[in-house]
């Protein structure tokens, strides 16, 4: 089957490539800000500010690819637990709006820093106060994020997604990791703003970011190239469990699809873009260096947010073909 | 209401593709350009425009060649995948046991066109829709709202294709397939009967399931589903507990410990 006739094709791969990034770099920078504190407030608002964009536009890139995009609402004329489509609609609907929430109650809460004297009682304060506890509530509804596409695409007839229960488990470490190397990217792009002399980007980061204090630190970015060694690292075993059980399943085509990836069709993506670029190169990079020099930390990143892009486009393909 | 099925006798069949033509016909659905690829087979493959296809199967029994026929269109499962991965709920089954695409309701997701076992629902690339047999109860054209056979079953000049009632229909077929068992076909099975809660198409298959390129046994899509749900966010929190809680949590008291012990020499 070519790429014209399959009824799942490009915009599905960049769209769950984007949403998981949205939601890796949600669960990854949330959890640091819980485990190392307040030096990672702005990560962690980083990750909200550039992640929303980013599911939106992957929604919008699934809506593009619907048969009748006109009727994309018929998604909202039901909630159904069993069909993962249904499911992933309303865990996106939920994250992007809880997330657009926690957004306005960051601006209040900058804003109330600066200026008190506009804001009546406690406001602030309270806002600062709700996102915290819609922060909270966020996070299941990122790890959701993060695994509806792996479930979706497991909840078929395709051997290829369905031999094994661990697609999810793998779409899961991959987008964790694509979230990491976007937060890595992000962090540059920040600092190198802050150091721009353009006025009117300099003042929409303070605005958003509610602090004059808004880069990310050179420590900050050397943790998340540690942390990016350990969730590609989880990739990798994920990735060899899921060769290891299609191989043993003994459904019906599994071992075919094995063939397919690892020797067959997709075998030169499968192993350099995958394994190579996405998983190896960044590994290898990352632990000679222990993430000290910039270029090591960026072309690291760079290698996982494109092997994430091929881990998509292989499987989505594979289990067409 | 009484269930009703199919019954599809591959025995009986010439292959004269009537109930492919009938089908076309009753649908209003339009001829495939093809191109002759060295087979009678034609069109190669289901789509959103042909619903039911015979298929031509070559294979040796004896040390002799044998030539197959298999009747290709929608099984209309009791357990149907398609419906349950639907996220609009467009996806329905009649009271007779048929599973119909609402297409006033269907947004052309495509997620029953992978879900469904036997390959049959497919996009239509011009309407945007999912489309597949409806056992003609499409509305407009339901033929058997008015009494009638569906149009494939009426066209058979053989009788292979039989509509009525679900179980009387099993019954004929087990009786068929004990009269193939002692005529010496011993791998005779009546597909459909158990297979996904029971189908509403019954094949008398003279040998094998796989020699008809049938799955053996057809799984739920939605099988397991918990489980593959589960093993997402369990990675999730293996990452949360193990990488993340090492670099951003252990890693800064350590070296905080560290720290402190220089101050104190």
């Amino acid at each position: 089957m070519s790429l014209g006739e399959m009824s799942w094709n490009i915009p599905l791969w960049f769209d769950i490539w984007l949403a998981g990034m949205a939601g890796g770099a949600y669960l990854v920078a949330f959890l640091a800000h819980q485990y190392g504190g307040s030096a990672y407030r702005n990560l962690f608002r980083l990750s909200v500010y550039t992640g929303v964009p980013l599911a939106i536009i992957g929604v919008l890139l699934l809506v593009i690819d619907l048969g009748t995009p006109i009727w994309f609402w018929h998604l909202f004329g039901n909630f159904l637990p069993v069909a993962v489509m249904s499911m992933g609609t309303w865990v996106l609907v939920a994250f992007l709006v809880i997330a657009f929430v926690m957004m306005i109650m960051w601006v209040i809460e900058g804003d109330g820093a600066r200026n008190p004297d506009a804001y009546k009682g406690n406001m602030p304060n309270m806002a600062r106060r709700i996102s915290g506890l819609l922060a909270w509530i966020n996070l299941i509804f990122a790890v959701l994020l993060i695994t509806y596409p792996g479930a979706l695409l497991a909840s078929t007839s395709q051997p290829i997604w369905s031999s094994t229960i661990l697609l999810p488990a793998l779409f899961v470490a991959s987008a964790a990791a694509t979230g990491v190397a976007l937060l890595i990217l992000m962090a540059f792009i920040m600092n190198a703003i802050n150091k721009s002399s353009s006025t009117i980007l300099n003042s929409t980061v303070k605005w958003l970011f509610g602090s004059t204090d808004w880069q990310i630190s050179t420590a900050s970015i050397g943790q998340l190239a540690k942390s990016l060694i350990g969730i590609v690292t989880v990739q990798a075993v994920i990735l060899i469990g899921y060769i290891i059980w299609l191989n043993a399943s003994g459904t019906a085509g599994s071992s075919e699809a094995l063939s397919l990836l690892t020797t067959g069709t997709l075998a030169i993506p499968f192993w350099i873009a995958i394994v190579g670029i996405g998983i190896a190169l960044p590994l290898l990079m990352l632990l000679t260096n222990w993430g000290k020099a910039t270029l090591v930390i960026l072309t690291s990143a760079s290698c996982v947010l494109l092997g994430g892009l091929a881990l998509r486009a292989v499987m989505i393909v594979g289990g067409q073909l | 209401m009484t269930e009703k099925a199919i019954l599809y006798d591959p025995t009986k069949c010439t292959a004269c593709r009537g109930c492919q033509v009938a089908c076309k016909q009753w649908n209003e659905h339009e001829g495939e350009e093809t191109e002759n690829y060295g087979t009678y087979e034609n069109p190669p493959d289901l789509s959103a425009e042909t619903w039911v296809k015979m298929s031509f199967i070559e294979t040796e029994r004896n040390g002799k060649l044998a030539w197959l026929f298999a009747r290709r269109a929608c099984m209309h499962c009791e357990e149907a995948s398609c419906s349950i991965v639907c996220p609009t709920g467009a996806i329905f089954k009649t009271d007779e046991g048929f599973v119909h695409i609402d297409q006033d309701w269907c947004i052309g997701c495509g997620n029953c066109v992978q879900a469904c076992p036997f390959n049959v629902p497919h996009k239509d690339e011009h309407i945007g829709t999912a489309r597949k047999c409806t056992a003609c109860t499409s509305v407009g054209l339901n033929r058997q709202a008015a009494g009638l056979d569906p149009a494939c079953v009426k066209s058979c000049p053989p009788d292979a294709l039989t509509f009525g009632n679900r179980n009387e229909l099993v019954s004929k077929g087990n009786q068929r397939v004990a009269d193939l068992k002692a005529e010496g076909y011993t791998n005779a099975y009546l597909y459909g009967e158990h297979e996904l809660d029971g189908l509403h198409v019954l094949y008398v298959l003279d040998d094998s399931p796989e020699v008809y390129d049938l799955p053996k046994s057809p799984q739920l899509a939605s099988k397991d589903i918990i489980g593959k749900w589960l093993t997402g966010i369990a990675t999730a929190g293996v990452i949360a507990a193990l990488p993340l809680w090492f670099v951003f949590k252990r890693k800064q008291q350590l070296e905080a410990e560290q720290s402190k012990t220089k101050g104190g020499v």
